[in-house]
């Protein structure tokens, strides 16, 4: 036999086929997206007459928001005949801090009494829920389901205000999600969006005049 | 000099382990991702510590976006649906609702292709205070109360084949750039409330909560 044996190479290129991984991990990195959207949900009144008594409010323990343009936002609270000595500024915790203001967060936390219970068993139930991790999902979910209505239950107690949104025309989208936001931060469960009237927006504008 | 011994460099590299880590790269984003909705145009949502996660399926989307920060300026706002069948039977009822007839045949078909139409906001405006007359609703409200329509019906049809049939719901989503003035998401949101559509959510991005 005159065969040259020739000597094999076993290494074979995966050069090529890096190269197909690559363009196969950038496509997914583009088309896909890994965290799903968030979302808050909110519930409006109607505006069935029949209803519109409902959202009349206990006024002493009110705390009415008022968001105006340019990222400003003032508050007042009791009743909207008093809220010309009322009327305070204050401003959003993710923009600068103006002045010796207090911010729209610190000024809900100090309203509501039940803040630093709800916030108890907030943590309360962070804590079991992660150290439920893996566990049956039933288990999880009735754990959920105690804290909701635990956390409820200190969120609606006596002597907790109920808040009042009333953005102007001029506020932005952002700055209505903000103050919802703060809603959760400041563990409050009453509030609702009501359009700002004619009242509020004198007393807004004379105080705008006063402190310029 | 000249005393280095030069080595014959095995110009062959390795790829195995570089394949290997890419693979895992690939398995990871197959896994962790869903792939990206096309969405009628960039919006760029507000943040929110809210960590409710929407539900991916029956979601009819409102995307307010391209006004900028300017109240003058007219937005744009599309309606989209997630689910292609009901975009089709939603396509089909277009043309009998009363303010629709002037939706172009161009339009409907490229609602059944990208799922979104453009509903204006002017006709918003206008109608405003007739709530209950079917005829006098803007594009945007019969849109939605057909949509709405439709799912009660598979609902109903659903329920008579099989009592047990886990319902499917229809919710709504409101998708709005950060600096949307309020007197648009108002139009929105009022045109909402118009037709009983109290109950809503709002998208967001996750926003870490602020350390105390």
């Amino acid at each position: 036999m005159k065969t040259k044996q020739k000597k094999m190479n076993a290494r074979v290129d995966f050069t090529p086929m890096v190269d197909m991984m690559m363009l196969l991990v950038t496509f997914f990195m583009l088309c896909t997206t890994l965290a799903k959207p968030q979302t808050m949900e909110i519930a409006m009144p109607t505006n069935k007459t029949e209803d519109k008594n409902r959202s009349q409010v206990d006024t002493k323990e009110a705390v009415t928001i008022l968001l105006d343009e340019n990222d400003r936002v003032f508050y007042y609270k009791g009743k909207p005949a008093d809220a010309a000595q009322n009327i305070r500024e204050a401003f959003y915790l993710s923009k600068d801090a103006k002045g010796d203001l207090k911010s729209i967060h610190e000024v809900l936390k100090k309203a509501n009494p039940a803040y630093e219970k709800a916030e108890k068993i907030r943590k309360e139930y962070e804590g079991r829920l992660n150290a439920a991790v893996g566990a049956a999902k039933g288990q999880q979910d009735a754990i959920k389901a105690e804290f909701d209505e635990k956390f409820n239950e200190a969120k609606a107690e006596k002597g907790t205000p109920q808040v009042l949104i009333k953005p102007c025309d001029g506020s932005t989208y952002d700055n209505l999600i903000e103050v919802l936001d703060e809603m959760s931060l400041c563990n409050i469960g009453k509030y609702v969006i009501v359009p700002i009237d004619d009242g509020d927006k004198a007393t807004l504008d004379n105080y705008k005049a006063t402190i310029k | 000099m000249g005393r280095f011994k030069i080595k014959k460099a095995d110009l062959f590299i390795d790829m195995t382990p570089m394949s290997d880590v890419m693979l895992l790269l690939l398995t990871f984003f197959l896994m962790a991702g869903t792939f990206t909705k096309p969405e009628p145009v960039q919006v760029q949502a507000p943040g929110s510590v809210s960590d409710i996660k929407i539900p991916s399926t029956d979601i009819l989307t409102i995307y307010v976006a391209g006004q900028g920060k300017d109240a003058t300026a007219k937005p744009d706002i599309y309606v989209t649906l997630d689910n292609a069948p009901i975009v089709n039977q939603l396509a089909d009822g277009l043309k009998k609702l009363p303010l629709c007839n002037t939706i172009k045949k161009a339009e409907i078909d490229e609602f059944r292709e990208s799922q979104s139409i453009k509903v204006t906001i002017g006709e918003m405006v206008a109608d405003r205070g007739a709530q209950d007359d079917a005829t006098t609703d803007s594009q945007f409200k019969q849109i939605i109360k057909q949509a709405r329509t439709i799912y009660n019906d598979i609902n109903k049809k659903a329920k008579e084949n099989n009592p047990d049939a886990t319902e499917r719901n229809l919710r709504i989503a409101i998708k709005s750039d950060k600096g949307t003035p309020y007197s648009t998401i108002k139009l929105v949101m009022n045109s909402l409330q118009d037709i009983q559509e109290n109950r809503y959510n709002l998208l967001t991005e996750l926003k870490a909560r602020p350390t105390e």
